[in-house]
């Protein structure tokens, strides 16, 4: 008899947290689904997240990884929706991808990314769009910004694999950096060095959220 | 209060303060006012030790601290703040949010339902929506705006010194009136000392400044009341250099 080595969950309806604990693991995704919050308490893991047909996913989130190797991949089924926005604060070494593959026709899926670094750390995070080949009416999109500071080191490679010649498929990444101009601003209201680069990380993560509320 | 005694300052290679002194003590009002260019702007980022400027001699001395190779923070800590002439934007942090940030890094100590009350009413005092807490810095805001968020956190934070670098560019009249009685007020009450760079006689009238300063040659090359700068007004910063207005005029 063959024995699952994954253990899959069922996901119906919103959600407060997703708790990523194990190193496989299935969603499975139906109807329309918010979820608030994403945990990941293991140091690696696979987590395959299966949208059903007409399905929607929506998560938006801050999420912390430390010494995180790991990975999502998305399946996307007739006529689904996936919103993924994800804030990511990464410590020292993480090795992270997100990868989405529309298998049939009339999905459409949107991938933002916000990245900063802790100093000091080494992180490569991968995206990743696939639109299956004889496929039609498929929208993907990924936005990834990132956050450079002096001492922290992100290497971002977003990916776009088209096969099918009837789908809308982008991909945008925006790198900034912490001026020099922000930190005076803020050391002039009193704030150290340390807390105003703290103090504007934190902003970048949620500033995806605000401006959407705007 | 505030010495500064033969400060002598350059961005990059080039000189722009060369032995400049200038005493403010409490409660005084001070204007500095001198042709584009000649580095105004110099003397309030010198003192809050800016990144582009090098400060090549002279003293920094603050309450009798020597802060002339302070950090920028600890210089705020000190009690001194500064409004830019162009505050920048921070996207992503609320006013609300970094007001907090710095009252807790300058260990000033306040409840929130004080400090909602205190905002509450510096926002009524300076005509502007209570929602301007939960805007983000300066984002998105006309120049009047940010002018006045800054002085929103300086009734907040309280500060001994307030260094004003063309608080009146982007003020209307109503707006400029405002800030200038807020100004006033806020010296009235605290005992604070301002140190403003304009060129606006409106501004000057409402102050009613004790010393007004002309910046030349990265230098003060003549001090005098706010009759001085009515005299600028008249005649302009051409006119020679210890001859008075009234002398000029006959």
């Amino acid at each position: 008899m063959n024995k699952l080595p994954v253990s899959t969950v069922k996901i119906i309806e919103d959600l407060d947290v997703l708790r990523i604990t194990e190193p496989n693991t299935i969603f499975e995704i139906e109807g329309q689904v918010k979820i608030k919050e994403l945990q990941i308490s293991t140091n690696s893991f696979h987590s395959f997240w299966i949208l059903k047909d007409n399905s929607v996913l929506t998560l938006e989130t801050i999420i912390e990884l430390n010494n995180v190797t790991g990975n999502i991949k998305i399946l996307s089924n007739e006529n689904s929706r996936l919103f993924l926005q994800l804030g990511i604060s990464l410590k020292n070494q993480n090795h992270f991808s997100i990868y989405n593959k529309l298998l049939k026709n009339y999905a459409s899926s949107t991938i933002k990314l916000h990245l900063v670094g802790d100093l000091e750390s080494h992180s490569i995070i991968k995206t990743t769009g696939e639109i299956s080949l004889n496929t039609k009416g498929n929208e993907f999109l990924e936005d990834v910004k990132y956050l450079m500071e002096e001492k922290s080191h992100i290497e971002c490679i977003p990916e776009l694999f088209v096969s099918a010649e009837d789908c809308i498929a982008n991909h945008f990444v925006t790198i900034g950096c912490i001026s020099d101009e922000d930190i005076f601003y803020l050391n002039c209201k009193g704030i150290s060095v340390d807390s105003a680069r703290n103090l504007i990380r934190q902003s970048f993560l949620k500033s995806m959220f605000l401006r959407e509320e705007e | 209060m505030l010495h500064i005694k033969n400060l002598s300052v350059s961005a990059g290679k080039k000189s722009i303060l060369k032995n400049f002194n200038l005493d403010i003590n409490d409660s005084e009002i001070h204007v500095l006012m001198g042709p584009n260019g000649v580095g105004k702007s110099t003397v309030c980022k010198s003192i809050m030790h800016q990144f582009d400027y090098d400060i090549l001699d002279g003293t920094i001395i603050y309450n009798e601290f020597d802060i002339t190779h302070s950090k920028t923070y600890e210089i705020a800590r000190h009690g001194i703040y500064y409004i830019a002439q162009s505050p920048v934007e921070v996207e992503g942090i609320t006013n609300a949010e970094l007001l907090r940030s710095a009252m807790n890094e300058q260990g000033i100590k306040m409840d929130i339902f004080e400090f909602n009350r205190k905002c509450l009413e510096v926002c009524k005092k300076l005509n502007i929506p209570k929602t301007f807490l939960h805007r983000h810095v300066n984002v998105g805001m006309s120049g009047g705006e940010r002018k006045k968020n800054e002085l929103l956190q300086m009734f907040l934070l309280q500060p001994s010194l307030v260094l004003l670098d063309e608080i009146d560019s982007g003020l209307d009249v109503d707006a400029l009136k405002i800030v200038g009685e807020n100004l006033k007020d806020y010296v009235r009450e605290t005992h604070a000392s301002l140190f403003v760079i304009t060129h606006q006689q409106a501004l000057i009238d409402l102050l009613e400044p004790d010393f007004v300063h002309i910046l030349k040659d990265g230098r003060i090359i003549e001090s005098g009341t706010k009759e001085l700068a009515k005299e600028i007004e008249k005649f302009g910063f051409l006119r020679a250099n210890n001859v008075s207005g009234s002398e000029l005029s006959e």
